[in-house]
Order: C-alpha cells, then sequence, then structure tokens
C-alpha cells in the first residue's frame, strides 16, 4: 500500500467492482488514488483450463475453495461462487438477459414484496454500455424494450428452439449472451463446447479477457492477497476500511468506499462494522431453477450454437405474478441424448427458472471468525413453490405446439449460482439498506454494490443487471 | 482384458453379445461383464470391441466401482442376466457414456457404420466436439 489515505477504496474484483470503477475512472480527476483490496489472486485463464484438463499447475490452490469461506446452515442447499481476481466471471456461464420493467414493479403491478426505487427506463442505457463492453450475441427482437441492437449477432436456434419461436415470437428468443457468436475483443466465437465454467477456447466474458483497462490505469493500485473484514463507521460515514494481508492487519483511510465482495461477504463486512440497519444481511435468496426433458415424437431435436441457446417468456409477465412467481425458460443445448435406438435425440431439455421474494427469515450472520460469514436459509418462498405448479399445469398447453411423446419433471437443483438480498434497494432507510444509487442509507460515502442490492428476485440471471446498476450508481454519483 | 479372452468369454464374435454367456460366475472379471453390458445392450450396432474394451479399461481407471464390492456383484450380475438400461442406472450410465465417447453421433447415428471409441469426453481437452451442433447440422438444414 503507497497511501494511508485514497480518494477511493475498492473491495473485490468482479462485476460489480470493475464497473463501477471503469465508471468512476472516466469521470474522476488525473490525479485521483484509488486502492483495490482483493481478497485472492489473479488464476490466468489458461491456467485454469490445464486444472481442467487434468494437468498439473501451480495456481491451482492459489484461491480459497468457496466451500471453506463461509458456513452453510442448510446442507440442502448450496452456494456457488469463486474468489480471486475477477470474481465468479471466471466460472459464470455468460447467460445476460435483461430484466423485464415489470420487475422493477412488484408492488404496482402485481401487489407483492416491494418495487425497486429505479425503474427499467433508468437503467436502460447502462444496460447498453454493458452489453456494448461483455460484447453480448442477441436478437433483434427481444421480450424487454431496448434502445439500440446487440453488438454481436445472436446465436442459432435448434430445430426445436425454431418451431417455438415461429409460435411464440418475441417470448422465445435467442438467448442473449456473453458466449460470443463470433470472435471478439481477442476472444474466440462460443463453439458450443457446453463447459462454460472454464470455457476452453476463451468465448465467454471474463474480468481477466475484458480489455476494460480499469487495473492498467496508474491511478489504481491494485492489492493482492488483502482480506477487508471490517470498516470504521462513524457519524454517518465508512471512515476505514479494515484488512489482513500476509498475518498483518492494515486499516486505510478512504473518502469514498465501494463494497463488491458479493451478497455473503458484503453483508459480513457491514455486520463486522456494527452497521445496525435492520435490513443488513436479510433476505439472502435466489431464484429456484429444475430441468424439464421434453420427449419427443419423431422430431430430431438439432442445431443450435451454444450452451444456453434460448430464452423463453411464455411464463415470465402477467397477472400470474400476483399469486406465483415468474418463470424464464432456458432451452439447454448440451449433448445430451436418449438411449433409445432411432430416438437419439428426440429429446429437449429446458431449465425451468423461478423468481422468489426477499424474507427476513433468509439471513447471513456473523461468526467468531470475523472473516467468514454464516447463511441461514429456510428454502424458497410459498410464492415460488406455486409457481413451478403453475408451470407444470400450464407447460403441457405451452409445448403443443411440439410433437411431445411426454414431458419428465425433475427435482429443482440446490443451487442457480446466485447470491441476492442481504443489502436490498429501497426508497427509504426503513425499507431497506442502499438507495438507488447504491449508497447506504445511514453511511453516505459507502457503496454496498452488486446483486445484494436486488429488491426482489426476478427469474432473469443477475449479472448483466448488477454491472449495470454500477455503472448506473458511478455515473449519477461522481 | 485381452480381446481373446472377452470373446471366448462371450462366446460370440466381434458383432456383439446377444446371448447370455454360459461361462462361470466367479470366473468374469468386472471389465469383462462391463463390455458385455455394452455389448448385449447395443446389439444392433456395429460395435468395434476392442473399442468397447479400451473404453472400459480407460473408464473404470478412476472409478468407484474398483472399490465397491457390491457395485462389482451388481455389474457382473445385470451381465449374466442381460439387464438392460431400461431397467438398471448402473448400466444406463456406462452405456450412456460409451456411446457419447464414440463417433456414433458424429456419424449421424448411421447404424450401418462401424461405431469406433474416440476417447473417454473430455470436452475441455476435446472443445468443439458437440455432435449435435450447427457445425453438423447447418442452419439451413435444421
Ligand atoms: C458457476 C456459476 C455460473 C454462473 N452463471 C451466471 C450466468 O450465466 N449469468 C449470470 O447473470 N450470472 C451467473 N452467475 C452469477 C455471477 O457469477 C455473479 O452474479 C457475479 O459474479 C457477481 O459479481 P460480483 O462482482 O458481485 O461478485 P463476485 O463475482 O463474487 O466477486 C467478488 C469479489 O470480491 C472478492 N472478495 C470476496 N471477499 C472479499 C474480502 N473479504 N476482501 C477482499 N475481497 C473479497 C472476491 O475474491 C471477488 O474478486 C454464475 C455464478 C456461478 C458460480
Ligand atoms: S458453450 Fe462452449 S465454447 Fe461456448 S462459452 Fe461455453 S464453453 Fe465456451
Amino acid at each position: 500500500m503507497k497511501q494511508t489515505s485514497y480518494d477511493l477504496v475498492v473491495v473485490g474484483t468482479g462485476f460489480a467492482s470493475t464497473f463501477f470503477l471503469q465508471k468512476y475512472l472516466s469521470k474522476a480527476s488525473a490525479q485521483v488514488k484509488v486502492l483495490v483490496l482483493e481478497k485472492g489472486y489473479l488464476y490466468p485463464h489458461g491456467e485454469r483450463l490445464k486444472e481442467k484438463r487434468g494437468e498439473a499447475t501451480p495456481y491451482a490452490t492459489i484461491n480459497p475453495d468457496h466451500e471453506d469461506v463461509f458456513e452453510n446452515y442448510n446442507k440442502e442447499k448450496e452456494w456457488f461462487f469463486s474468489q480471486g481476481f475477477g470474481g465468479s466471471s471466471n466460472c459464470w456461464y455468460g447467460c445476460t438477459p435483461r430484466f423485464m420493467p415489470s420487475d422493477f414493479k412488484m408492488k404496482t403491478l402485481y401487489g407483492v414484496a416491494n418495487d425497486w426505487p429505479i425503474t427499467y427506463d433508468d437503467l436502460e442505457p447502462y444496460y447498453t454500455q454493458v452489453e456494448e463492453i461483455m460484447s453480448i450475441s442477441g436478437p433483434a427482437g427481444t421480450p424487454f424494450p431496448k434502445s439500440s441492437a446487440y453488438p454481436l449477432p445472436p446465436h442459432l436456434f435448434t430445430t426445436v428452439d425454431k418451431l417455438l419461436h415461429k409460435h411464440y415470437g418475441n417470448l422465445y428468443i435467442s438467448q442473449p449472451t456473453a458466449r460470443a457468436r463470433q470472435a471478439v475483443n481477442g476472444r474466440n466465437a462460443c463453439c458450443a463446447s457446453t463447459v462454460c465454467s472454464v470455457c476452453p477456447v476463451n468465448a465467454k466474458f471474463t474480468i481477466e479477457n475484458s480489455n476494460m483497462g480499469v487495473y492498467e490505469d496508474a491511478r489504481v493500485e491494485l492489492l493482492y492477497g488483502a482480506e477487508v473484514y471490517s470498516l470504521d463507521l462513524e457519524q454517518g460515514l465508512a471512515r476505514k476500511v479494515n484488512f489482513e494481508k500476509d498475518g498483518k492487519e492494515y486499516h486505510v483511510a478512504a473518502e469514498v468506499v465501494a463494497l463488491g465482495t458479493n451478497a455473503l461477504f458484503n453483508a459480513n463486512i457491514l455486520l463486522n462494522s456494527g452497521d445496525s440497519n435492520p435490513f443488513t444481511g436479510k433476505g439472502i435468496g435466489e431464484q429456484l431453477g429444475l430441468k424439464v426433458s421434453v420427449y419427443l415424437d419423431n422430431l430430431e431435436n438439432v442445431g443450435g450454437s451454444t450452451w444456453v441457446n434460448a430464452n423463453g417468456y411464455m411464463l415470465y409477465d402477467g397477472d400470474h405474478r400476483k399469486e406465483v412467481a415468474a418463470c424464464l425458460m432456458e432451452s439447454s443445448n448440451e449433448p445430451y441424448f436418449r438411449l433409445e435406438r432411432g430416438k437419439w435425440r428426440h429429446i429437449a431439455n429446458f431449465r425451468m427458472v423461478f423468481g422468489d421474494l426477499p424474507a427476513m427469515e433468509n439471513y447471513v450472520a456473523t461468526m467468531p471468525d470475523r472473516m467468514k460469514p454464516a447463511v441461514h436459509y429456510k428454502g424458497p418462498s410459498d410464492y415460488t413453490l406455486r409457481g413451478v405448479q403453475h408451470m407444470k399445469d400450464k407447460l403441457p398447453d405451452i409445448f403443443s405446439c411440439l410433437p411431445v411423446e411426454r414431458i419428465e419433471y425433475h427435482d429443482p437443483y440446490p443451487s442457480e449460482a446466485h447470491i441476492l438480498g442481504t443489502s436490498r434497494m429501497s426508497r427509504t432507510a426503513a425499507e431497506g439498506v442502499v438507495d438507488q444509487h447504491l449508497i447506504h442509507h445511514q453511511y453516505r460515502n459507502l457503496f454496498v454494490l452488486g446483486s445484494g442490492s436486488f429488491t426482489t428476485y426476478t427469474p432473469s440471471n443477475p449479472t448483466l443487471t448488477l454491472s449495470a446498476l454500477s455503472l448506473f450508481a458511478a455515473d449519477k454519483s461522481f | 482384458m485381452k480381446r481373446r479372452r472377452f470373446i471366448k468369454l462371450s462366446g460370440l464374435g466381434a458383432t456383439g453379445l446377444a446371448a447370455i454367456p454360459s461361462v462361470g460366475f466367479v470366473y468374469t472379471t468386472i471389465h469383462d461383464a462391463a463390455v458385455g453390458v455394452i455389448c448385449n445392450e447395443l446389439h444392433y450396432l456395429n460395435l468395434d470391441i476392442a473399442g468397447v474394451e479400451q473404453f472400459v479399461q480407460d473408464y473404470y481407471k478412476a472409478h468407484f466401482i474398483n472399490d465397491d464390492l457390491q457395485v462389482q456383484l451388481k455389474m457382473k450380475t445385470y451381465y449374466h442376466l442381460g439387464v438392460k438400461s431400461t431397467d438398471s442406472y448402473l448400466v444406463k450410465e456406462l452405456v450412456y457414456d460409451y456411446l457419447a465417447a464414440t463417433d456414433f453421433f458424429i456419424n449421424k447415428m448411421d447404424e450401418s457404420k462401424q461405431v469406433k471409441y474416440l476417447g473417454i469426453v473430455n470436452r475441455f481437452s476435446q472443445p468443439c466436439s458437440h455432435p449435435f451442433s450447427h457445425f453438423h447440422y447447418p442452419p439451413d438444414v435444421v
């Protein structure tokens, strides 16, 4: 650490921090000093691939395993993420649908939970910017409004996708994705290897391959191996950031602090700091997903150019959201097949993903080990479970445009790998932790970034939106 | 397992195993049983037997079955009773993984072509090998 005090201290190097920092740097003067504290280290993509291929790499143990860094009090529920430079951008799958305008107005439209303090229209230009930076591939027509075309062309449909698109139009689209349809910005074209956790051809966007120039900026000092455990919160401000590095304690002063360590660790740091907002750490949740196999009568499901090939919105928006959770369909294009002679690929698998609502009984708490958050999660809400039943009731009709032999419903997955809530966004401090610019209601120089800020949990994947929120917050605040 | 020994065991040639062999249960190795199970299930395909043997060898290199006597016993029983994938997850998984590791799907499921083993699937080492993707089924034919 070169100084004892900085204009901005950012914690973490995932999507939330990196997009925030990029916008901040684009607006700040040439003299500002920024410190970035990252708990882990850079584990280069090429080395990650070696590990996946069973080859030795000295990096394999450089970052902690996610299971070792928090305590899970519900073993049936899993929470996935990866730590180190770039955070979970290293292991994410690159699905990037936007939210629907209605997702921001659940109370007004459906009488459910709360409205977000921002609207879709507020975020729209920032969605466009993130899509440009990530070089998103996507179709011309979408169920959500868009002021610009996607930077890359859409992925190709399978035979089944084609039929569903023909029937449902813009409610069934090629999935908007950060798995590049064409080579772009140093990345290669996605070729449907379907092992996106570490893409073997470097097709998906990651912070490492982003070329965003943030960590190379001369104003930025990046400190690896620096694990933040608390902030000094005094008189409505975050004064200092406290961290450990190489077994030593450090305290650094900051004009502005931005936490981007994800919804688990942001909450842990805030709670360790004595944040007494009643919503801090509360409401941790995510979507519920389950696989549906559709056995087809004499229809071969072939073609397609990526992993999640399409998104279906037939069960997303509508008045049913007053009673049951919205559902987003993902058409999965893994190389699965039926073990039945002559019917090998007469099958289509879908992942049905359901939204949820924050509940106070699901929460993050501190532990004697100050680095380790504890997660207490009871399970999905009845609202979500009713959504599952609603989907089962409706699906035969929805798929009636396909030659269906039978539909098989699988058990829910233990995780959708998204971590939401714990610092929810609200108009007032009486309803949440951060305001519409992700600034803590009580500590006015403290940004709490990421999907922890989501007011309600839509079925759509969170990362495009949390990245757009980071751009929005920095743009409006500096 | 040596190819000759398998053929002796099965009492059949390279065309596969349509009937249950009469060889004693205790003499059947786990590898023999697995090869037999695959050949039995896929009797209608022209399998390259050396490839099936190689697959089983590769497959079981680091498989839990090596340390689980019960599962070993199950596999042998399934082989001797001619149990099919519709009745056993163990059989289904083995046969599924074998077929996925062959050129059968790349050859568009053409039963007249001999099915050759290509190696255990590792898409990190063999990217872009999705046999149903647009590389094999371009948009104009889909
Ligand atoms: C397998 C998988 C697949 C996914 N697929 C998708 C997808 O297809 N689409 C989608 O939208 N989302 C997906 N996600 C979710 C997505 O990865 C997350 O939403 C996103 O990474 C969150 O970004 P973030 O910057 O808030 O946090 P993270 O990416 O988790 O980054 C947090 C950063 O903070 C650092 N850090 C943590 N604690 C500390 C500390 N105490 N001190 C200092 N630094 C710290 C970490 O090392 C890391 O750099 C997936 C996630 C996983 C695990
Ligand atoms: S589908 Fe394959 S090529 Fe495409 S991003 Fe995923 S791993 Fe990479």
